[in-house]
């Protein structure tokens, strides 16, 4: 029987990293950016972390300051791309990004733009996480415990793997080269929310089993 | 003496492109600070300034000084004479990229480990030249064997070459040869 | 802490701000059960098989190597080797080679289209492909409509590559009308026509025949940095015995290989070369028969030598004494065979063409020309016949252009290398919209200050490009273009005579298109918005575009009988081992011209006289050469990350005298300037300059304002219309006076 409390907490960490995925994919506007201040700071409150302080209270995001940080078309301030950060050359579809895509394989996905856009760019770990974070709710919820457990496994090792090792310095890079409060307030919340996975990942398997 | 496999580097034919260099970070997608081969101006031709250039790399000593001062053990010298290392074992103390007089072993900030040329045994076994040596344009460095090679103009070492005594590297120069110049500033 | 699900039990989020969150974020499906959301995953399907690639590099270089590119399972790129079949190249690269694989998967790179709104704000955002075509074609039909053609649309497109499926540059805008593009070539054009009115055109002989001679004058080329793989041929002709010389302003990496360096005042070739033919006439060491036999205009030119040229006089204009003529003069008229390999860079001034005329004339005075191991040397097109299919398409039936005297419309040009002001000077009507495309006139072009002020006048500025240059900076739209391991092309030198296939080794790397893929989407999106604007076909596959462009000539010059066969190996043209081996000039006289008439008719002096180079102003009194550097090709490579670690910055050469006399140490930061502008950068003490000459190599540094074109004027070189439609750039008179900051 799924407990509601651990429901709740579940689809509240769901709807943060997919609004985390969504503010990576593209600019996002006022009311998204209210409501991801919304959900982190409940988020937040859960895990004793101020993440909804610093989000701007009101206006959209600056739209030219998402592609100069993350886009281009010059030199990008934030590489979203997890090869930049921990590949020896620092570029491009390196084997970070191959080990990326075989995980992506093990849960039998593969990325549709796989050969043209990297594998290991921040939005699509995102959504994959969130993927995994999702099945693993609907396991729960129908109360298939093993499943569940599966995901679960994959989400710890995909933290471990991946996200936790270079958000830090995509998020540093984006503090450093930004003066943007809503860009910067979103690196730290990637950063807080990215690093309590350590111990939430740890909370979430005691539950399950 | 037994196999000892070594460079040896025609300045007198090196035209300083660099092309050694690059393929050796091209062959192992090295970082972008790491050189494991270095092109650099031979300064003290006072006749052809800038313009001559040694190129070097991890030397293969006899007596390699990274093998020696290494905490771990992570140096060993193959039968071939080629000093290579087990990056697994490095534990980024640097005592290496100290020790050898050649900057041959170069330590890389982000990974917190040494690591340095091992004259691309891995392509020598599919029978390959090495990455830099193919890439020559001008034939100016080749692989021999030290135990056996033979060259009536090649020499040890050059001024502006690191002292060699101690671990006497296996490296030959042939030093360049200067032609005449009308220059415009006597 | 607090159980986390306890607390979330007591959660003070609403189940509201939940399906918000889910929602908006484009998650319905997350918590709804919804799959109507579009996702970025998809079901796996097979991946590659490790694979290589013969590739190209298509940079305007003399060596266009033949490339392999190696291809893992995951159909990324890992490695680019040279192609050992390639038999010029003979399976290595040059620095700017072994690069590639840095280059191509640059996290700079551009990768989707952008707009910039204002232009030149920085302020950019990503569009759509269709978006971004939607508002180019606008703006074309608009411009189309209000002027009733397509002359205010501006096209400038070079050698940023030359691969040949890049003339679908040219095809875009000639399949829409009849447009204005820049004419002309920056680099070659004088030297060029210099050898069009010697001996009709230019071919050369095959360089890997170079081995062959006896005596090699390298005559203001650099091959260690620009033509790498030359020197192997030239190392290869010393270990037989050949002398090498070098002739060169700067003392290069090529010039410390020679057995004989000539340190020549910039400019003053032809007085080197005239007192040489003097020294040779006056001691009889000349070929009269190959004089009387295959020259037009010997008497006139032997009276001009002997009573005109003295070696007093050349060597006052050139800086060498005159033992140092005669040695280099009878070296070469004594030795049998001997060569001269004239470089692009002592035809970049006012007298460049007259100097290549007066240098090839001693090949000619000497007999050397159609012999093997000899002649004078410069550069061809003769392996270019393809059938440039990709730019074969015409304007649409009713277009208007420039009306010509026979009434049939045509383009409009304007000259290349004055381009910032010629297009400014456009009236009736104005240019208003510009095309840029394998080209950075940005950092490349003389006046730079002017090409901002071109720029900025114009109603829409598109570039076409894989990185965010100075040129790019400067455009409302950006759009963003494959490198050559992301297309196919087909790519012949102008220098070694090979052709290579370009294969596409892997998918273009985000929403780059090739220039031929740009060409069919502004088609498509033009004819969506008025139908039958644009001739060009709308889609097509690359593969096989790149076999259209061959025809019989093509496979009969390279002994092919179908060009896939040159993905097994590159084919080299079955053309002669020696240019002119039967001394049939195609000059209208059919002789080697001497006295070129067509010259004369050109207002140029009939013989390789020589003409005064062009004098400083006396508060410019430093010579300031901008050739080309070891670390990139013009714009291209040294912001690549593995070049900036190599060659972190650009540094002026300066002689230690002219450094002393102006208080300047080694690493200070000095200003270069003139009239025009100024350039800013760091001293490096050297004797590789001239006393009264600094000398910078150009090009684009990552995150750079660095531009030496700040301080270069649109000077005309001499020659350069006959060839290739305008006159080339003094890029090398260029007077600057410097001080340290």
């Amino acid at each position: 029987m799924a407990d509601a409390g651990v429901v709740a907490f579940l689809e509240t960490r769901l709807a943060l990293f997919f609004l985390l995925q969504r503010a990576y994919a593209a600019p996002i506007g006022a009311e998204l950016s209210g409501t991801l201040r919304e959900t982190a700071v409940a988020y937040g409150a859960l895990l004793d972390l101020d993440l909804g302080g610093p989000l701007p209270d009101a206006g959209p995001p600056d739209e030219p300051e998402f592609f100069r940080l993350f886009v281009g078309p010059g030199r990008l301030v934030a590489p979203p791309y997890e090869s930049v950060y921990l590949s020896p050359e620092g570029v491009l579809m390196q084997e970070e990004t191959e080990a990326v895509r075989a995980f992506y394989l093990a849960y039998g996905l593969e990325a549709r733009a796989k050969y043209t856009e990297p594998d290991d760019a921040l939005s699509l770990e995102l959504e994959f996480y969130s993927r995994l974070q999702k099945d693993a709710l609907a396991a729960y919820q129908a109360g298939d415990g093993a499943e569940a457990a599966r995901l679960l496994a994959g989400q710890r090792e995909f933290h471990q793997e991946h996200l936790r090792r270079w958000v830090e310095p995509f998020s540093q890079r984006v503090l450093d080269g930004s003066a943007n409060l809503f860009y910067r307030s979103l690196a730290t919340v990637t950063r807080e929310v990215v690093q309590a996975e350590e111990q939430v990942l740890v909370s979430i398997a005691a539950v399950l089993a | 003496m037994p196999k000892q496999l070594g460079f040896h580097h025609n300045m007198d034919h090196c035209i300083g492109c660099k092309a050694c260099q690059m393929a050796c970070k091209n062959e192992y997608e090295l970082e972008t600070d790491v050189n494991w081969r270095r092109v650099y101006p031979f300064r003290e031709d006072p006749s052809n300034p800038e313009r001559a250039f040694l190129s070097v790399a991890c030397n293969h000593c006899e007596h390699p000084e990274c093998q020696r001062v290494c905490p771990v053990g992570a140096y060993s010298k193959r039968e071939d004479g080629i000093v290579v290392q087990d990056h697994d074992k490095c534990i980024g103390c640097r005592l290496c990229t100290m020790a050898c007089p050649y900057g041959a072993a170069r330590y890389s900030p982000a990974h917190r480990k040494a690591s340095k040329c091992e004259l691309c045994h891995t392509r020598l076994d599919a029978g390959l030249q090495p990455a830099c040596v193919a890439a020559c344009p001008a034939k100016a460095l080749t692989l021999v064997d030290i135990a056996t090679f033979k060259d009536r103009d090649a020499v040890p070492s050059v001024p502006g070459f690191p002292n060699s005594d101690i671990t006497n590297p296996s490296i030959r120069f042939t030093p360049p040869v200067h032609g005449k110049q009308y220059r415009r500033d006597a | 802490m607090k159980d986390l699900f306890e607390r979330a039990r007591e959660l003070a989020i609403t189940r509201r701000t939940l399906l918000k969150a889910s929602a908006a974020a484009g998650a319905a499906a997350a918590l709804s059960g919804c799959t109507a959301q579009p996702s970025a995953f998809q079901s796996p399907v097979a991946d590659k098989t490790a694979k290589t690639f013969r590739t190209a590099c298509p940079r305007n270089c003399f060596d266009t190597c033949g490339q392999i590119a190696t291809v893992n399972d995951k159909g990324y790129l890992r490695k680019v080797d040279g192609d050992p079949l390639h038999g010029y190249t003979q399976g290595r690269l040059c620095v700017k080679g072994y690069t590639y694989v840095n280059r191509a998967y640059s996290p700079d790179r551009i990768k989707y289209p952008m707009v910039q709104e204002p232009r030149g704000s920085g302020n950019w955002k990503r569009v759509s492909w269709d978006e971004a075509l939607t508002r180019i074609s606008k703006k074309i039909l608009d411009i189309k409509q209000r002027y009733g053609t397509l002359l205010p649309v501006c096209l400038d497109k070079y050698s940023g590559n030359f691969g040949i499926m890049h003339w679908a540059v040219e095809g875009t805008l000639q399949s829409m009308g009849y447009y204005t593009y820049a004419l002309g070539t920056p680099c070659w054009p004088a030297g060029l026509d210099a050898q069009t009115y010697d001996m009709g055109t230019f071919h050369n002989n095959d360089p890997e025949e170079m081995v062959n001679t006896k005596y090699l004058i390298v005559w203001g080329a650099n091959p260690a940095w620009n033509a790498v793989h030359q020197m192997d041929f030239i190392v290869e002709a010393q270990k037989r015995g050949a002398k090498l010389v070098v002739v060169d302003p700067i003392h290069t990496s090529t010039a410390s290989k020679a057995d004989l360096y000539y340190q020549i005042k910039a400019s003053t070739d032809g007085a080197l070369a005239l007192g040489m033919a003097k020294w040779i006439v006056e001691n009889n060491l000349h070929d009269k028969a190959f004089l009387d036999k295959y020259t037009k205009g010997w008497p006139e030119f032997e009276k001009y030598l002997r009573e005109t040229v003295t070696l007093d006089w050349a060597s006052q204009k050139t800086g060498i004494p005159i033992e140092g003529i005669i040695e280099l003069a009878s070296g070469y008229a004594t030795t049998k065979p001997s060569m001269i390999w004239m470089g692009y860079g002592m035809q970049r001034h006012i007298n460049g063409g007259q100097n290549i005329r007066a240098v090839d004339a001693l090949a000619a005075i000497t007999g050397q020309i159609g012999v093997s191991g000899g002649g004078a040397q410069y550069a061809h097109l003769d392996t270019w016949g393809f059938n440039f299919h990709v730019q074969s398409f015409n304007p649409p039936a009713g277009s208007v252009g420039v009306k010509g005297a026979d009434g049939k419309y045509s383009n409009r040009t304007v000259n290349m290398n004055n381009f910032a002001a010629e297009v400014q000077a456009q009236k009736d009507p104005p240019v208003k919209m510009l095309w840029i495309a394998c080209r950075n006139p940005g950092s490349q072009d003389p006046d730079a200050a002017d090409i901002k002020k071109a720029f900025a006048s114009m109603e829409m500025v598109v570039v076409v490009d894989q990185f965010l240059n100075h040129s790019v900076e400067m455009a409302d739209i950006v759009l963003p273009c494959t490198t050559h391991f992301e297309n196919w092309d087909v790519n012949v030198a102008y220098w070694h005579h090979w052709v290579s296939i370009n294969e596409q080794a892997i998918s273009p790397m985000f929403e780059a298109k090739s220039d031929l893929q740009i060409a069919w989407a502004l088609s498509k999106k033009m004819n969506e918005l008025a139908p039958g604007s644009c001739t060009y076909p709308t889609e097509g596959k690359e593969e096989e575009w790149a076999g259209q462009e061959f025809n019989d000539g093509v496979y009969k010059l390279f002994g092919i009988n179908d060009w896939k066969e040159l993905k097994s190996k590159p084919a080299k043209a079955k053309l002669w081992q020696a240019a002119w081996a039967d001394r049939k000039f195609t000059t209208p006289s059919g002789k080697y011209e001497l006295f070129s008439e067509l010259a004369q008719k050109n207002g140029l002096p009939p013989m390789p006289t020589y003409k005064e180079e062009l004098k400083n102003a006396p508060e410019f009194p430093i010579r300031f050469l901008t050739p080309h550097g070891q670390h990139g090709l013009h714009s291209q490579f040294q912001n690549i990350p593995y070049m900036m670690q190599t060659n972190p910055e650009p540094l002026l050469e300066i002689h230690p005298k002219l450094a002393g006399v102006r208080g300047i140490k080694d690493g200070d930061m000095v200003r270069v300037f003139n009239k025009l502008g100024e350039v800013r950068l760091k001293a490096r003490l050297t004797r590789t300059v001239a006393p009264d000459t600094v000398v910078t190599y150009e090009g684009w540094y990552k995150d750079s304002k660095f531009n030496v074109n700040f301080t270069v004027a649109a000077v005309p070189a001499d020659m350069g219309k006959v060839a290739m439609g305008n006159d080339g750039i003094s890029f090398h008179d260029n007077f600057v006076n410097i001080e340290r900051v």
